[in-house]
Protein backbone atom coordinates (compact mmCIF):
# COMPACT_ATOMS: atom_id res chain seq x y z
CA UNK A 1 0.00 0.00 0.00
CA UNK A 2 2.78 2.00 1.26
CA UNK A 3 4.81 1.47 -2.12
CA UNK A 4 1.69 2.09 -4.36
CA UNK A 5 1.30 5.64 -2.67
CA UNK A 6 4.89 6.14 -3.17
CA UNK A 7 4.33 5.66 -6.60
CA UNK A 8 1.49 7.41 -7.03
CA UNK A 9 2.68 10.05 -5.58
CA UNK A 10 5.85 10.27 -7.85
CA UNK A 11 3.97 10.00 -11.21
CA UNK A 12 1.81 13.10 -9.85
CA UNK A 13 5.13 14.96 -9.28
CA UNK A 14 6.14 13.57 -12.70
CA UNK A 15 2.83 14.81 -14.49
CA UNK A 16 3.13 18.21 -12.51
CA UNK A 17 6.75 19.19 -14.14
CA UNK A 18 5.79 17.89 -17.68
CA UNK A 19 2.26 19.01 -17.75
CA UNK A 20 2.01 22.21 -15.48
CA UNK A 21 5.84 23.20 -15.96
CA UNK A 22 6.10 26.79 -17.71
CA UNK A 23 7.48 26.85 -20.88
CA UNK A 24 10.84 27.80 -19.49
CA UNK A 25 12.80 25.07 -20.13
CA UNK A 26 14.58 25.89 -23.67
CA UNK A 27 15.57 23.71 -25.86
CA UNK A 28 19.35 22.17 -25.08
CA UNK A 29 20.67 22.47 -28.80
CA UNK A 30 24.18 24.45 -28.66
CA UNK A 31 23.67 27.88 -29.46
CA UNK A 32 25.29 29.41 -32.42
CA UNK A 33 28.56 31.68 -31.82
CA UNK A 34 27.96 34.19 -33.56
CA UNK A 35 29.66 37.07 -31.16
CA UNK A 36 33.29 36.64 -31.94
CA UNK A 37 32.54 36.01 -35.64
CA UNK A 38 30.49 39.24 -35.67
CA UNK A 39 34.03 40.81 -33.84
CA UNK A 40 36.19 39.26 -36.24
CA UNK A 41 33.89 40.23 -39.23
CA UNK A 42 34.59 43.61 -37.94
CA UNK A 43 38.25 43.59 -37.59
CA UNK A 44 38.30 42.34 -40.89
CA UNK A 45 36.02 45.10 -42.43
CA UNK A 46 38.48 47.64 -40.97
CA UNK A 47 40.68 46.55 -42.05
CA UNK A 48 40.19 46.10 -45.96
CA UNK A 49 38.44 49.85 -45.39
CA UNK A 50 41.85 50.50 -44.14
CA UNK A 51 43.33 49.42 -47.45
CA UNK A 52 40.93 51.88 -49.64
CA UNK A 53 38.27 49.41 -50.00
CA UNK A 54 34.21 50.94 -49.60
CA UNK A 55 32.16 50.05 -46.99
CA UNK A 56 30.10 48.04 -49.14
CA UNK A 57 32.40 45.47 -50.55
CA UNK A 58 34.61 45.30 -47.20
CA UNK A 59 31.28 44.41 -46.12
CA UNK A 60 30.44 41.63 -48.46
CA UNK A 61 33.98 40.42 -48.52
CA UNK A 62 33.83 39.89 -45.00
CA UNK A 63 30.01 38.24 -44.97
CA UNK A 64 31.36 35.53 -47.50
CA UNK A 65 33.96 34.05 -45.36
CA UNK A 66 33.86 31.55 -42.71
CA UNK A 67 34.43 32.13 -39.08
CA UNK A 68 37.53 29.92 -39.31
CA UNK A 69 39.29 31.95 -42.07
CA UNK A 70 37.10 35.56 -40.43
CA UNK A 71 39.73 34.75 -37.40
CA UNK A 72 42.57 33.40 -39.50
CA UNK A 73 42.33 37.35 -41.04
CA UNK A 74 41.15 39.07 -37.60
CA UNK A 75 44.09 37.23 -35.84
CA UNK A 76 46.45 38.91 -37.92
CA UNK A 77 45.08 41.85 -40.52
CA UNK A 78 48.39 42.53 -41.82
CA UNK A 79 47.17 38.90 -43.81
CA UNK A 80 45.40 41.51 -45.69
CA UNK A 81 46.88 42.79 -48.45
CA UNK A 82 45.84 44.96 -51.86
CA UNK A 83 47.54 42.07 -54.24
CA UNK A 84 47.70 43.21 -57.36
CA UNK A 85 50.06 45.94 -57.23
CA UNK A 86 52.84 46.39 -59.42
CA UNK A 87 55.68 44.09 -58.56
CA UNK A 88 59.02 46.05 -57.82
CA UNK A 89 60.73 44.79 -61.31
CA UNK A 90 57.34 46.18 -62.96
CA UNK A 91 58.28 49.51 -61.44
CA UNK A 92 61.73 49.41 -61.89
CA UNK A 93 61.31 48.00 -65.49
CA UNK A 94 58.46 50.78 -66.25
CA UNK A 95 60.30 53.76 -64.56
CA UNK A 96 63.59 52.90 -67.18
CA UNK A 97 61.00 52.64 -70.09
CA UNK A 98 59.52 55.91 -68.98
CA UNK A 99 63.28 57.62 -68.83
CA UNK A 100 64.37 56.05 -71.91
CA UNK A 101 61.27 57.59 -73.43
CA UNK A 102 62.08 61.09 -72.38
CA UNK A 103 66.18 60.75 -73.37
CA UNK A 104 64.56 59.89 -76.52
CA UNK A 105 62.21 62.99 -76.92
CA UNK A 106 65.25 65.17 -75.25
CA UNK A 107 67.55 64.18 -77.73
CA UNK A 108 65.24 64.63 -80.39
CA UNK A 109 64.80 68.08 -79.37
CA UNK A 110 68.23 69.07 -78.60
CA UNK A 111 68.66 67.95 -82.03
CA UNK A 112 65.68 70.23 -83.31
CA UNK A 113 67.45 72.93 -81.78
CA UNK A 114 70.64 72.51 -83.56
CA UNK B 1 77.09 61.84 -81.76
CA UNK B 2 78.58 63.84 -79.13
CA UNK B 3 79.49 61.57 -75.68
CA UNK B 4 76.93 63.28 -73.48
CA UNK B 5 74.28 62.09 -75.92
CA UNK B 6 76.03 58.51 -75.78
CA UNK B 7 76.06 58.69 -71.90
CA UNK B 8 72.13 59.84 -71.88
CA UNK B 9 71.25 57.34 -74.45
CA UNK B 10 73.85 54.38 -72.08
CA UNK B 11 72.00 55.88 -68.85
CA UNK B 12 68.00 53.53 -69.46
CA UNK B 13 69.57 50.68 -70.26
CA UNK B 14 72.05 50.80 -66.90
CA UNK B 15 68.94 51.49 -64.74
CA UNK B 16 67.06 48.44 -66.62
CA UNK B 17 69.45 45.60 -66.04
CA UNK B 18 69.66 45.85 -62.30
CA UNK B 19 65.92 45.68 -62.34
CA UNK B 20 65.39 42.58 -64.91
CA UNK B 21 68.29 40.79 -62.78
CA UNK B 22 66.26 40.89 -59.29
CA UNK B 23 63.16 39.89 -60.44
CA UNK B 24 62.05 35.84 -61.73
CA UNK B 25 63.55 34.70 -65.08
CA UNK B 26 61.04 34.11 -68.29
CA UNK B 27 61.74 30.59 -69.98
CA UNK B 28 60.31 28.98 -72.60
CA UNK B 29 57.41 26.39 -71.28
CA UNK B 30 59.09 23.27 -69.44
CA UNK B 31 58.24 19.93 -71.21
CA UNK B 32 56.27 17.58 -69.06
CA UNK B 33 58.98 14.80 -69.21
CA UNK B 34 61.72 17.26 -68.03
CA UNK B 35 64.02 16.01 -65.13
CA UNK B 36 64.06 16.98 -61.99
CA UNK B 37 61.09 18.77 -62.29
CA UNK B 38 58.04 18.05 -60.16
CA UNK B 39 55.08 19.57 -62.43
CA UNK B 40 51.51 19.85 -62.28
CA UNK B 41 49.64 17.93 -65.00
CA UNK B 42 48.77 19.57 -68.16
CA UNK B 43 48.89 23.40 -68.32
CA UNK B 44 47.83 25.90 -66.10
CA UNK B 45 48.17 29.22 -68.43
CA UNK B 46 47.27 32.70 -67.13
CA UNK B 47 44.33 34.39 -68.86
CA UNK B 48 44.36 37.99 -70.18
CA UNK B 49 42.20 40.25 -68.33
CA UNK B 50 40.96 43.33 -68.55
CA UNK B 51 43.14 44.87 -65.45
CA UNK B 52 46.29 43.99 -66.90
CA UNK B 53 49.07 44.33 -65.22
CA UNK B 54 47.12 44.65 -62.04
CA UNK B 55 45.02 41.95 -61.94
CA UNK B 56 47.35 38.78 -60.74
CA UNK B 57 44.52 37.64 -58.26
CA UNK B 58 41.87 37.10 -60.37
CA UNK B 59 44.36 35.62 -63.56
CA UNK B 60 45.77 33.52 -61.24
CA UNK B 61 42.88 32.33 -59.83
CA UNK B 62 41.01 31.78 -62.90
CA UNK B 63 43.78 29.35 -64.10
CA UNK B 64 43.68 27.83 -61.15
CA UNK B 65 39.68 26.90 -61.19
CA UNK B 66 40.25 26.31 -65.18
CA UNK B 67 43.11 23.82 -64.25
CA UNK B 68 41.27 22.04 -61.50
CA UNK B 69 38.40 21.26 -64.22
CA UNK B 70 36.18 24.02 -62.95
CA UNK B 71 34.59 25.93 -65.59
CA UNK B 72 35.89 30.14 -65.05
CA UNK B 73 35.91 32.87 -67.43
CA UNK B 74 38.63 35.66 -66.26
CA UNK B 75 35.80 37.86 -67.12
CA UNK B 76 33.13 36.66 -64.35
CA UNK B 77 36.24 36.01 -62.14
CA UNK B 78 37.40 39.87 -62.33
CA UNK B 79 34.07 40.78 -61.54
CA UNK B 80 34.29 39.06 -58.63
CA UNK B 81 37.27 39.68 -56.94
CA UNK B 82 38.72 42.56 -58.84
CA UNK B 83 38.20 45.69 -56.89
CA UNK B 84 38.86 48.94 -59.00
CA UNK B 85 39.54 51.36 -56.44
CA UNK B 86 42.35 49.86 -55.32
CA UNK B 87 43.81 48.33 -58.39
CA UNK B 88 44.08 44.82 -57.10
CA UNK B 89 42.10 42.05 -55.39
CA UNK B 90 42.33 40.78 -51.46
CA UNK B 91 42.29 37.35 -50.06
CA UNK B 92 38.97 36.85 -48.83
CA UNK B 93 37.24 37.66 -52.38
CA UNK B 94 39.87 34.90 -53.66
CA UNK B 95 38.67 32.83 -51.22
CA UNK B 96 34.82 33.32 -51.70
CA UNK B 97 34.79 33.31 -55.48
CA UNK B 98 37.09 29.96 -55.60
CA UNK B 99 33.75 28.49 -53.20
CA UNK B 100 30.92 29.90 -55.30
CA UNK B 101 33.00 28.43 -58.29
CA UNK B 102 33.09 24.79 -56.37
CA UNK B 103 36.54 24.75 -55.30
CA UNK B 104 37.82 24.59 -51.92
CA UNK B 105 40.83 27.42 -51.05
CA UNK B 106 42.59 27.11 -47.95
CA UNK B 107 44.65 30.28 -46.58
CA UNK B 108 47.51 29.65 -44.68
CA UNK B 109 50.90 30.64 -43.96
CA UNK B 110 54.58 28.88 -43.02
CA UNK B 111 55.01 27.50 -46.56
CA UNK B 112 58.22 26.22 -48.16
CA UNK B 113 59.09 24.51 -51.07
CA UNK B 114 58.40 20.97 -49.70
CA UNK B 115 55.46 21.89 -49.02
CA UNK B 116 54.74 23.71 -52.54
CA UNK B 117 56.15 20.40 -53.81
CA UNK B 118 53.31 18.28 -52.19
CA UNK B 119 50.90 20.11 -53.36
CA UNK B 120 51.99 19.83 -56.45
CA UNK B 121 52.23 16.05 -56.36
CA UNK B 122 48.65 15.99 -54.94
CA UNK B 123 47.31 17.91 -58.43
CA UNK B 124 46.71 20.84 -56.55
CA UNK B 125 47.81 24.34 -57.66
CA UNK B 126 49.21 26.85 -55.39
CA UNK B 127 48.76 30.21 -55.51
CA UNK B 128 51.73 32.09 -53.35
CA UNK B 129 51.27 35.83 -52.14
CA UNK B 130 55.17 37.72 -52.56
CA UNK B 131 56.19 40.96 -51.36
CA UNK B 132 58.85 43.45 -51.88
CA UNK B 133 58.81 47.33 -51.15
CA UNK B 134 55.16 47.18 -50.37
CA UNK B 135 53.98 45.61 -53.07
CA UNK B 136 51.84 42.48 -53.18
CA UNK B 137 51.92 40.08 -55.97
CA UNK B 138 50.50 36.40 -56.87
CA UNK B 139 52.10 33.67 -58.46
CA UNK B 140 50.63 30.98 -59.54
CA UNK B 141 53.02 27.47 -59.10
CA UNK B 142 52.67 24.37 -61.39
CA UNK B 143 56.20 22.93 -60.81
CA UNK B 144 59.42 22.52 -58.53
CA UNK B 145 63.16 21.55 -59.56
CA UNK B 146 64.87 20.92 -55.91
CA UNK B 147 67.83 20.04 -57.99
CA UNK B 148 68.26 23.30 -59.72
CA UNK B 149 66.51 24.61 -56.88
CA UNK B 150 64.16 26.75 -58.81
CA UNK B 151 60.00 27.00 -58.65
CA UNK B 152 58.45 27.65 -62.26
CA UNK B 153 54.94 29.62 -62.31
CA UNK B 154 51.90 29.34 -64.60
CA UNK B 155 52.58 29.12 -68.51
CA UNK B 156 51.27 32.76 -70.15
CA UNK B 157 51.59 31.58 -74.02
CA UNK B 158 54.45 30.02 -74.57
CA UNK B 159 56.61 31.27 -71.58
CA UNK B 160 57.11 30.76 -67.97
CA UNK B 161 58.30 32.41 -65.11
CA UNK B 162 61.00 30.95 -62.82
CA UNK B 163 62.17 32.07 -59.61
CA UNK B 164 65.44 30.41 -57.89
CA UNK B 165 64.76 29.73 -54.30
CA UNK B 166 66.92 32.16 -53.00
CA UNK B 167 64.49 34.87 -54.52
CA UNK B 168 61.71 32.96 -54.10
CA UNK B 169 62.93 33.13 -49.99
CA UNK B 170 63.37 36.60 -50.21
CA UNK B 171 60.07 37.84 -51.88
CA UNK B 172 57.79 35.32 -50.06
CA UNK B 173 59.71 35.55 -46.58
CA UNK B 174 57.63 39.27 -46.62
CA UNK B 175 54.76 37.50 -46.57
CA UNK B 176 54.92 35.41 -43.64
CA UNK B 177 55.18 32.50 -46.81
CA UNK B 178 51.56 32.76 -47.27
CA UNK B 179 49.83 30.41 -50.01
CA UNK B 180 46.46 29.60 -50.92
CA UNK B 181 46.18 25.76 -52.26
CA UNK B 182 43.17 24.94 -54.34
CA UNK B 183 41.51 21.60 -54.75
CA UNK B 184 38.05 20.71 -55.80
CA UNK B 185 35.91 20.68 -52.70
CA UNK B 186 35.13 17.07 -51.73
CA UNK B 187 32.07 16.46 -49.67
CA UNK B 188 33.82 16.40 -45.95
CA UNK B 189 35.22 19.68 -46.78
CA UNK B 190 32.31 21.18 -47.93
CA UNK B 191 30.75 19.47 -44.66
CA UNK B 192 33.16 21.51 -42.17
CA UNK B 193 32.48 24.08 -44.17
CA UNK B 194 28.49 23.93 -43.50
CA UNK B 195 29.34 23.39 -40.04
CA UNK B 196 32.13 26.39 -39.60
CA UNK B 197 28.69 28.25 -41.21
CA UNK B 198 26.44 27.18 -38.60
CA UNK B 199 28.43 28.04 -35.78
CA UNK B 200 28.44 30.84 -36.41
CA UNK B 201 24.58 31.64 -37.11
CA UNK B 202 24.90 31.81 -41.08
CA UNK B 203 22.23 29.18 -41.67
CA UNK B 204 21.50 30.10 -45.63
CA UNK B 205 25.52 29.54 -46.34
CA UNK B 206 25.66 25.94 -43.80
CA UNK B 207 22.20 24.65 -45.77
CA UNK B 208 23.98 25.42 -49.31
CA UNK B 209 27.58 23.98 -48.25
CA UNK B 210 25.60 20.91 -46.50
CA UNK B 211 23.00 20.21 -49.71
CA UNK B 212 26.66 20.23 -51.97
CA UNK B 213 28.30 17.94 -49.55
CA UNK B 214 25.56 15.62 -49.99
CA UNK B 215 25.30 15.95 -54.36
CA UNK B 216 28.86 14.17 -54.18
CA UNK B 217 27.88 12.39 -51.21
CA UNK B 218 24.97 11.12 -49.88
CA UNK B 219 25.71 9.63 -46.56
CA UNK B 220 27.92 12.67 -45.58
CA UNK B 221 27.54 12.28 -42.07
CA UNK B 222 28.63 15.80 -40.94
CA UNK B 223 26.15 17.10 -43.86
CA UNK B 224 23.24 15.53 -42.88
CA UNK B 225 23.93 16.12 -39.12
CA UNK B 226 23.94 19.67 -40.27
CA UNK B 227 20.96 19.91 -41.96
CA UNK B 228 19.12 17.89 -39.75
CA UNK B 229 20.24 20.48 -36.80
CA UNK B 230 18.97 23.27 -39.36
CA UNK B 231 15.22 21.70 -39.38
CA UNK B 232 15.47 21.37 -35.30
CA UNK B 233 16.09 25.30 -34.99
CA UNK B 234 13.03 25.56 -37.64
CA UNK B 235 11.14 23.65 -36.29
CA UNK B 236 10.47 20.77 -38.62
CA UNK B 237 10.77 17.53 -36.34
CA UNK B 238 9.69 15.10 -38.70
CA UNK B 239 12.36 16.15 -41.39
CA UNK B 240 15.21 16.57 -38.50
CA UNK B 241 14.58 13.35 -36.78
CA UNK B 242 15.24 12.05 -41.00
CA UNK B 243 18.19 13.64 -41.22
CA UNK B 244 19.41 12.83 -38.18
CA UNK B 245 19.07 9.22 -37.94
CA UNK B 246 20.78 9.26 -41.20
CA UNK B 247 23.43 11.11 -39.48
CA UNK B 248 24.38 8.64 -37.55
CA UNK B 249 24.48 5.69 -39.77
CA UNK B 250 27.53 7.24 -41.26
CA UNK B 251 28.59 8.60 -37.97
CA UNK B 252 27.37 6.48 -35.31
CA UNK B 253 28.29 8.19 -31.29
CA UNK B 254 28.71 11.70 -32.89
CA UNK B 255 27.76 13.47 -29.39
CA UNK B 256 26.19 16.56 -31.80
CA UNK B 257 23.94 14.03 -33.53
CA UNK B 258 22.83 12.16 -30.91
CA UNK B 259 22.36 15.02 -28.26
CA UNK B 260 19.88 17.09 -31.58
CA UNK B 261 18.47 13.13 -32.62
CA UNK B 262 17.40 13.35 -28.82
CA UNK B 263 16.49 16.86 -28.52
CA UNK B 264 13.88 16.39 -31.50
CA UNK B 265 12.78 13.08 -30.08
CA UNK B 266 11.93 15.20 -26.94
CA UNK B 267 9.95 17.62 -28.79
CA UNK B 268 8.39 15.29 -30.14
CA UNK B 269 7.17 13.43 -27.14
CA UNK B 270 8.65 10.05 -28.88
CA UNK B 271 10.66 7.29 -27.51
CA UNK B 272 11.53 9.11 -24.54
CA UNK B 273 13.53 5.46 -23.34
CA UNK B 274 15.29 6.15 -26.53
CA UNK B 275 16.29 9.73 -26.20
CA UNK B 276 17.48 8.66 -22.34
CA UNK B 277 20.00 6.13 -24.13
CA UNK B 278 20.77 8.50 -26.95
CA UNK B 279 21.50 11.64 -23.98
CA UNK B 280 23.97 8.98 -22.00
CA UNK B 281 25.70 7.96 -24.99
CA UNK B 282 26.28 11.40 -26.20
CA UNK B 283 27.58 12.66 -22.59
CA UNK B 284 29.96 9.82 -22.34
CA UNK B 285 30.72 10.65 -25.48
CA UNK B 286 31.54 13.80 -24.99
CA UNK B 287 33.56 13.32 -21.86
CA UNK B 288 35.46 11.00 -24.03
CA UNK B 289 36.60 13.58 -26.54
CA UNK B 290 37.89 16.37 -23.90
CA UNK B 291 39.83 13.69 -22.51
CA UNK B 292 41.56 12.74 -26.22
CA UNK B 293 41.87 16.42 -26.52
CA UNK B 294 43.46 16.24 -22.98
CA UNK B 295 46.50 13.62 -24.16
CA UNK B 296 46.43 15.23 -27.45
CA UNK B 297 47.42 18.66 -26.23
CA UNK B 298 49.54 17.00 -23.55
CA UNK B 299 51.92 15.47 -26.41
CA UNK B 300 51.29 18.35 -29.04
CA UNK B 301 54.45 20.41 -30.17
CA UNK B 302 54.15 24.08 -29.21
CA UNK B 303 53.20 24.95 -32.70
CA UNK B 304 49.40 23.18 -32.67
CA UNK B 305 48.82 23.75 -28.88
CA UNK B 306 46.23 27.05 -29.30
CA UNK B 307 44.44 24.86 -32.07
CA UNK B 308 43.90 21.98 -29.56
CA UNK B 309 43.13 24.11 -26.34
CA UNK B 310 40.17 25.67 -29.17
CA UNK B 311 39.00 22.42 -29.53
CA UNK B 312 38.92 21.57 -26.02
CA UNK B 313 36.73 25.11 -25.09
CA UNK B 314 34.35 24.38 -27.61
CA UNK B 315 33.75 20.92 -26.84
CA UNK B 316 33.30 21.96 -22.76
CA UNK B 317 30.94 24.69 -23.88
CA UNK B 318 28.52 21.97 -25.97
CA UNK B 319 28.81 19.70 -23.03
CA UNK B 320 27.28 22.28 -20.96
CA UNK B 321 24.32 21.68 -23.43
CA UNK B 322 24.81 18.20 -23.87
CA UNK B 323 24.12 17.57 -20.01
CA UNK B 324 20.80 19.75 -20.37
CA UNK B 325 19.71 17.50 -22.50
CA UNK B 326 20.39 14.56 -20.94
CA UNK B 327 18.01 16.49 -17.49
CA UNK B 328 15.44 16.91 -19.75
CA UNK B 329 15.46 13.42 -21.12
CA UNK B 330 15.92 11.55 -17.54
CA UNK B 331 13.00 13.96 -16.53
CA UNK B 332 10.42 13.04 -19.37
CA UNK B 333 11.21 9.25 -17.87
CA UNK B 334 10.46 10.50 -14.46
CA UNK B 335 13.69 10.48 -12.98
CA UNK B 336 13.45 13.70 -11.54
CA UNK B 337 16.47 13.67 -8.90
CA UNK B 338 18.70 12.27 -11.80
CA UNK B 339 17.84 15.09 -13.67
CA UNK B 340 18.59 17.37 -11.30
CA UNK B 341 22.38 16.11 -10.80
CA UNK B 342 22.69 16.18 -14.88
CA UNK B 343 21.93 20.07 -14.53
CA UNK B 344 24.21 20.13 -11.79
CA UNK B 345 26.87 18.50 -13.49
CA UNK B 346 26.35 20.92 -16.48
CA UNK B 347 26.44 24.33 -14.22
CA UNK B 348 30.79 22.98 -14.10
CA UNK B 349 30.68 23.57 -17.72
CA UNK B 350 31.40 26.87 -19.30
CA UNK B 351 28.24 28.13 -21.19
CA UNK B 352 28.63 30.92 -23.98
CA UNK B 353 28.83 34.02 -21.87
CA UNK B 354 28.43 36.29 -24.88
CA UNK B 355 25.53 34.66 -27.32
CA UNK B 356 23.90 32.79 -24.45
CA UNK B 357 24.39 35.21 -20.90
CA UNK B 358 21.16 33.73 -19.13
CA UNK B 359 22.73 29.84 -19.12
CA UNK B 360 23.15 29.20 -16.24
CA UNK B 361 20.12 31.20 -14.86
CA UNK B 362 17.66 29.27 -17.07
CA UNK B 363 19.55 26.26 -15.82
CA UNK B 364 19.23 27.07 -11.92
CA UNK B 365 15.25 27.85 -13.09
CA UNK B 366 15.06 24.55 -14.37
CA UNK B 367 16.42 22.79 -11.23
CA UNK B 368 14.46 24.92 -8.87
CA UNK B 369 10.94 24.03 -10.76
CA UNK B 370 12.19 20.27 -10.28
CA UNK B 371 12.70 20.60 -6.79
CA UNK B 372 9.20 22.21 -6.28
CA UNK B 373 8.25 19.58 -8.00
CA UNK B 374 9.24 17.17 -5.71
CA UNK B 375 8.04 18.65 -3.18
CA UNK B 376 11.26 20.44 -1.71
CA UNK B 377 9.67 24.65 -1.74
CA UNK B 378 13.09 25.31 0.12
CA UNK B 379 15.37 24.14 -2.12
CA UNK B 380 13.03 25.16 -4.61
CA UNK B 381 13.46 28.92 -3.53
CA UNK B 382 17.21 28.96 -3.11
CA UNK B 383 17.52 28.17 -6.75
CA UNK B 384 15.13 30.28 -7.81
CA UNK B 385 16.81 33.23 -5.74
CA UNK B 386 20.33 32.06 -7.67
CA UNK B 387 18.17 32.22 -10.99
CA UNK B 388 16.83 35.73 -10.35
CA UNK B 389 20.63 36.76 -9.28
CA UNK B 390 22.23 35.19 -11.92
CA UNK B 391 20.04 36.59 -15.15
CA UNK B 392 21.05 39.35 -16.97
CA UNK B 393 18.15 39.82 -18.98
CA UNK B 394 15.42 42.12 -17.64
CA UNK B 395 12.23 40.33 -19.54
CA UNK B 396 14.01 36.91 -18.25
CA UNK B 397 13.72 38.25 -14.91
CA UNK B 398 9.83 38.76 -15.19
CA UNK B 399 9.48 35.10 -16.78
CA UNK B 400 10.85 33.83 -13.83
CA UNK B 401 9.23 35.68 -11.38
CA UNK B 402 6.02 34.45 -13.23
CA UNK B 403 7.06 31.02 -13.08
CA UNK B 404 7.88 30.99 -9.30
CA UNK B 405 4.76 33.09 -8.37
CA UNK B 406 6.51 35.26 -7.06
Amino acid sequence: MMKRTTGLVASFAVMAVLVLRPGIAMADVVPARKAKADRDAAKVEVRLAALGVDTATAKSSADNLTPSELQFFADDPSRLQNVGGLTWYELIGGAAVGIFVATGVMLMAMHAVQ
Amino acid sequence: MRPAVGALLSLPFLILIPGCASGPAEIEAISPGAPNWHLLRGRASLPEGRYRPTNCGPETLCAALVYLGIPATITDVESETYIPSIKGSVPPRIVSCARRKGAHARVSEGGNVWKLMQHIDEGSPVIIEVSRRGQYHYYLVVGVNPVERVIACAHYGNLQHQLPFDLLDEIWKAAHYRFIAFTVAKAEQLAQEGWDFLDAGKNEEAEKSFLNALKLQSDEGKALSGLGKIRLLQGKLEEAQGFLERALKSIPGDPEALNNLAETILQRKGDIARANTLTEECVAGQLRRIKEFDEELAAAPPGTQEAIKRDIEKARVNLFYYYGTRAQALEANGRLKESIEARLESLKYPHLEEDDPDAPARRHLEIGLTWKALGAPDKAAEYFRKALELTKDENFRKRIREATGK
